[in-house]
């Protein structure tokens, strides 16, 4: 994607968010007595919001003047897309079966995501640095580590 | 102060406070050797670690994490033209040819008494600005936090990469994200859009974790070219002899300089300092044609600079509390969990705290001399480990750390979801140290903005009537002027009216 396209594709998503994040100030929620003076609890958010859109249009009216044909990085979008599975899947993984059980394969996986080449090296590791961690950290110094909510 | 350094001396030869040094140097030097880690990515990934540790403990093992990570950078640019850290990219010009003709080990020499000169110079000039810095900033009042808040916010973003209008974005998108959950002043619950969760409010550790550790898994899944192992060229540590030193002692004295001076401005940091430093090494040289050939000039210049940065940019966090970088915004975020807060109050509050600091930075130095030395062939062996290995454990210490916070598996979630956040920002070049900082000083800026309206009966022209905070304002808005091009098309104006006069 060019740069000035994508200005233009950042700078309208961020003002389009601040636009409904403005509107939502005004609901009746927000509507309270001020004390001692004060002023509303959406004051300074509404002020934030306004500098957020005001930004966020100054970036798309760059991305529509500019006249350079420069390009974002070029990424490697099935490598994201399978390390941000990865994360994904651990993240849960870890949530319903715990650390101990989830953290090694989700090592693994983001190795492989990210394509590590060997994969017995890949496997020891995955078995042995979460294993060390936890025994250092839960074991010596009593970090709270996730116990999964199935186990 | 003076009367605290016995008992914070006495605090730091404990057993706990020397093996977490010891511990934080060793792993922060090979944490910087290692390409795509990093000083920030280190201090996250040390976090879990300090949750248990008492404060002194704690603070140890972060600060020399802080220190010798800069260091670290060094070993990768001299031994295989890759800088560990951002920090030491002009490391590269000399310090690679340098290993590449035989001299390894003494570019490494070089590096590591050039980096312990320049960290303990920076030492010096925080012991004395920030007591100065925090007994000024005593007097100021809510306008004058407010401005103050403003100003460090606009560097930042004005320094970001060069992308201010991005950097901007950032540090407001931050500031937004502190105002989720409940209002300081009157306890009301902000855009909690009825998530339990948001009602409480986000926390800067995940917050944090996200942006800055899997936003760069992320980042380097995308990026990344090859998974070939780097070719190591021959490490060790060799020390040139005084001779060699002797004619270089004004390139580290003014490289220090510029580094700690650089370091002290919010937002600047250490890769500003060192493209300066190198940059007027090689301009006062009477050879600069051997600048990027192997001078020895050139990689004290840039080693010094870089270490000379850690303790300028920890005057404005330990005295006002404003962190200026990504090293320095995870050390403060660190420090809150241990109820220690930097800012005003921290030195007449606490001033054993501030003199132990200054004893653990001192001792973090002295340690990354001697690690640095000794442990110069084991660390140029660890650049053989490949970031696609490295990235899985960085994600797992990112789990760990993030969810023994607060022992809340949603955060967990938090820190997928802002590492994807932030990797998309990345992706176009929004700088993601803005967001954090901007995150960490949402709440004060609001709080005395609040706080100032109330006592000026709501007339926001009556901040202007304050001194500190006219001056203050008026280099904001210059800087903002400079954001509009205003500046650029005035200097230029200006240009095309000396030409004509000229002709």
């Amino acid at each position: 994607m060019q740069q000035k396209n994508a200005d233009m594709l950042y700078g309208a998503v961020l003002a389009g968010m601040a636009c409904a994040m403005f509107a939502h100030t005004f609901s009746p929620i927000y509507q309270n007595e001020f004390l001692f003076g004060d002023v509303s609890t959406v004051f300074f958010p509404r002020v934030l919001l306004g500098i957020i859109f005001v930004l966020s249009m100054m970036l798309v009216v760059k991305g529509k003047l500019s006249t350079s044909d420069a390009i974002l990085t070029q990424i490697n979008v099935k490598r994201v897309l399978l390390t941000g599975g990865a994360t994904l899947i651990t993240v849960v993984g870890v949530w319903y079966l715990g650390y101990l059980v989830m953290m090694p394969v989700g090592v693994f996986l983001i190795g492989l995501a990210l394509g590590y080449p060997n994969l017995v090296i890949l496997g020891i590791t995955s078995l042995i640095s979460p294993l060390v961690v936890w025994v250092i950290l839960a074991k010596f110094a009593q970090v709270s580590f996730a116990p999964g909510t199935l186990l | 102060m003076i009367e605290f350094i016995p008992s914070a001396f006495a605090a730091t030869f404990s057993v706990s406070v020397l093996l977490a040094l010891a511990a934080g140097t060793f792993a922060g030097i090979i944490i910087g050797a290692l390409p795509g880690l990093g000083t920030v990515l280190g201090l996250v990934m040390a976090l879990p670690f300090t949750y248990v540790m008492d404060p002194a403990t704690a603070i140890a093992l972060l600060l020399s994490i802080y220190v010798s990570s800069i260091y670290g950078g060094s070993i990768s640019a001299i031994l295989i033209n890759v800088p560990g850290t951002p920090q030491s990219a002009a490391s590269v010009f000399d310090g690679y040819p340098m290993a590449q003709r035989g001299d390894g080990a003494l570019a490494l020499g070089y590096a590591t008494v050039g980096s312990f000169i320049g960290g303990i110079f920076s030492l010096i000039v925080l012991v004395l600005i920030a007591p100065q810095l925090a007994k000024f900033a005593l007097q100021f009042g809510p306008i004058e936090t407010f401005a103050l808040i403003v100003f460090a916010l606009t560097t930042i973003a004005w320094v970001s990469s060069g992308e201010m209008l991005k950097g901007l974005l950032s540090a407001t998108i931050g500031l937004f994200l502190a105002l989720i959950g409940p209002d300081a002043m009157t306890g009301q619950i902000r855009f909690n859009f009825d998530s339990l969760f948001l009602s409480a409010g986000l926390t800067v550790i995940p917050l944090l974790i996200g942006f800055f550790a899997v936003s760069e898994i992320l980042y380097q899944a995308a990026v990344l070219k090859d998974v070939k192992l780097p070719a190591v060229t021959s490490g060790g540590f060799k020390l040139a002899p005084w001779s060699e030193w002797k004619p270089r002692i004004m390139v580290i004295l003014r490289s220090c300089g510029i580094g700690s001076f650089i370091g002290v401005l919010p937002g600047t940091g250490a890769t500003a300092a060192v493209f300066v430093s190198y940059a007027d090494a090689k301009r006062r040289s009477p050879n600069p044609e051997d600048f990027g050939k192997g001078e020895p000039s050139g990689l004290l210049a840039s080693e010094a600079s870089n270490n000379a940065v850690s303790g300028g940019a920890m005057v404005p966090m330990m005295a006002l509390g404003i962190p200026g970088d990504g090293g320095t915004v995870v050390l403060m975020g660190a420090l809150t969990i241990h109820n220690v807060i930097p800012g005003v109050r921290l030195f007449s509050q606490q001033p054993d705290l501030v003199t132990l600091i200054f004893v653990l930075l001192f001792l973090s130095n002295i340690l990354m001399l001697f690690i640095g030395g000794f442990g110069a062939n084991l660390f140029s062996r660890m650049l053989r480990i490949p970031t696609t290995l490295l990235m899985p454990l960085v994600f797992m210490m990112s789990v760990v750390g993030a969810y023994a916070i607060r022992s809340n598996p949603v955060d967990l979630f938090v820190v997928v979801i802002f590492g994807v956040v932030g990797f998309l920002l990345r992706l176009n070049r929004f700088p993601p140290a803005p967001i954090i900082i901007g995150f960490v000083l949402g709440a004060p800026l609001e709080m005395s903005l609040r706080q100032g309206l109330i006592l000026t009966d709501m007339n926001f022209l009556a901040f202007f009537a304050s001194p500190i905070a006219l001056i203050l304002f008026c280099i904001t808005g210059l800087i903002i002027l400079n954001l509009f091009g205003l500046g650029n098309a005035i200097s230029k104006r200006f240009r095309r009216k000396e030409t004509q006069s000229n002709n």
